[in-house]
């Protein structure tokens, strides 16, 4: 009986301490490559949220939609860590505004369960003007984890 | 004495070996624990049956030296082999440790070898590694996958020390440690961490609990 008391208590201790010290179970998130972008009123001097509603956004080169007749205020656009540039076509009722981000990329390391992430840098956000007033990088980085708003877009 | 017979009966006593601590022998002396150890940390083995994705082992060497002082020195390699959703990862390293130990326990018993320790050891480690495919998921834009190659890292840390050690049968000795491991640096060249340290554990944290367990054969040493 003392031997199985030992035993046990060694396998127990083994495996604590062991899973102590090897990659956790965090939480990983995924999607992190998203400019975040708020839609903000030209007209006025302050900041001011705008609303678009019946807004279709698509990314050039693909098939799918990324916002579909929808209202809303602000944007979660995934820039591809394929190129270093990413274009969208933005659409308000019978308006229709292309809009590119040009940035860099940097893999990054997160953590031993969650593997790695693409950082990303903007650098140049060009765009035509149907609708869109101007456009301001409020923060460039698009990092892990983090819930900035990238970019500011001023809408006619 | 009694605080002896209850160490000895809580934490060791495998078969018999509670039983025989409580006899005096005077016939032996505490030049017992005179020797070089040689041992086998058990641990890993354990562990691989839960976490097959990494395996390793370590060796000890043990030297008594001034009355109550131990060298000690350790040897080991970890390999790791994973294969998950976000990454693969592979890692063949290896690890020295050496420090010393001083035992606090003290009896009048002469036949009385066990231990009651504390110490430090210092760590170098070296391992190479890398990420033969990582996966970044973006669900509109379609996922990035890339590899990352072979890359030699090197590591040092402190383990702090705590352990218990005790003679089951003439010169086989046992012990339990405790370890506080504290990363001083590790210098990965690529973007690519450690999963683990050789010898340290878990490689993006700079603090690591650990847990030994370790079966030794004492090489008699008469002064």
């Amino acid at each position: 009986m003392k031997y199985v008391f030992y035993i046990v208590l060694t396998i127990i201790l083994s495996v604590i301490f062991g899973r102590c010290d090897s990659g956790g179970d965090d939480i990983c998130l995924s999607n992190q490559n998203a400019a975040q972008a708020g839609l903000y009123s030209a007209h006025s001097l302050s900041d001011k949220d705008t609303v678009l509603t019946d807004l279709y956004i698509q990314g050039v080169g693909n098939d799918s939609i990324l916002y579909d007749s929808v209202a809303v205020n602000s944007l979660f656009l995934p820039l591809s860590m394929h190129t270093d540039t990413t274009a969208y076509r933005i659409k308000v009722k019978t308006l229709l505004d292309t809009i590119w981000f040009v940035y860099r990329r940097d893999l990054s390391y997160v953590s031993s369960s969650c593997g790695l992430t693409m950082n990303i840098e903007i650098d140049t956000i060009l765009f035509t003007g149907r609708f869109i007033d101007s456009v301001a990088i409020n923060y460039p980085y698009i990092l892990y984890n983090e819930n900035i708003e990238n970019v500011k877009i001023y809408i006619n | 004495m009694s605080k002896y017979i209850l160490i000895s009966l809580f934490l060791f006593s495998l078969g018999n070996a509670g039983a025989q601590t409580v006899v005096v022998n005077k016939t032996e002396d505490k030049k017992d624990q005179h020797g070089i150890s040689f041992g086998i940390d058990i641990s890993p083995f354990i562990l691989y049956a839960f976490q097959p994705d990494r395996i390793g082992a370590t060796f000890l060497g043990r030297y008594y030296f001034k009355r109550n002082w131990y060298s000690v020195a350790e040897i080991g390699f970890e390999n790791v082999d994973f294969d998950e959703n976000s990454y693969a990862y592979t890692s063949n390293g290896g690890f020295l440790k050496i420090g010393a130990e001083y035992n606090f326990f003290k009896v009048n018993d002469p036949s009385n070898t066990d231990n009651i320790t504390a110490g430090i050891r210092y760590g170098i480690a070296t391992q190479s590694q890398q990420s033969p495919r990582y996966t970044i998921i973006d669900d509109y834009w379609g996922n990035y996958t890339g590899d990352i190659g072979l890359s030699t890292v090197v590591s040092h840390y402190i383990d702090l020390v705590a352990g218990i050690r005790t003679q089951v049968f003439k010169n086989f000795f046992m012990g339990w440690t405790f370890r506080l491991k504290v990363l001083m640096s590790s210098n990965s060249k690529t973007v690519l961490e450690p999963y683990s340290i050789p010898g340290y554990g878990k490689g993006d944290v700079n603090v690591n609990m650990g847990f030994t367990y370790t079966l030794e054969y004492q090489i008699p040493f008469k002064k």
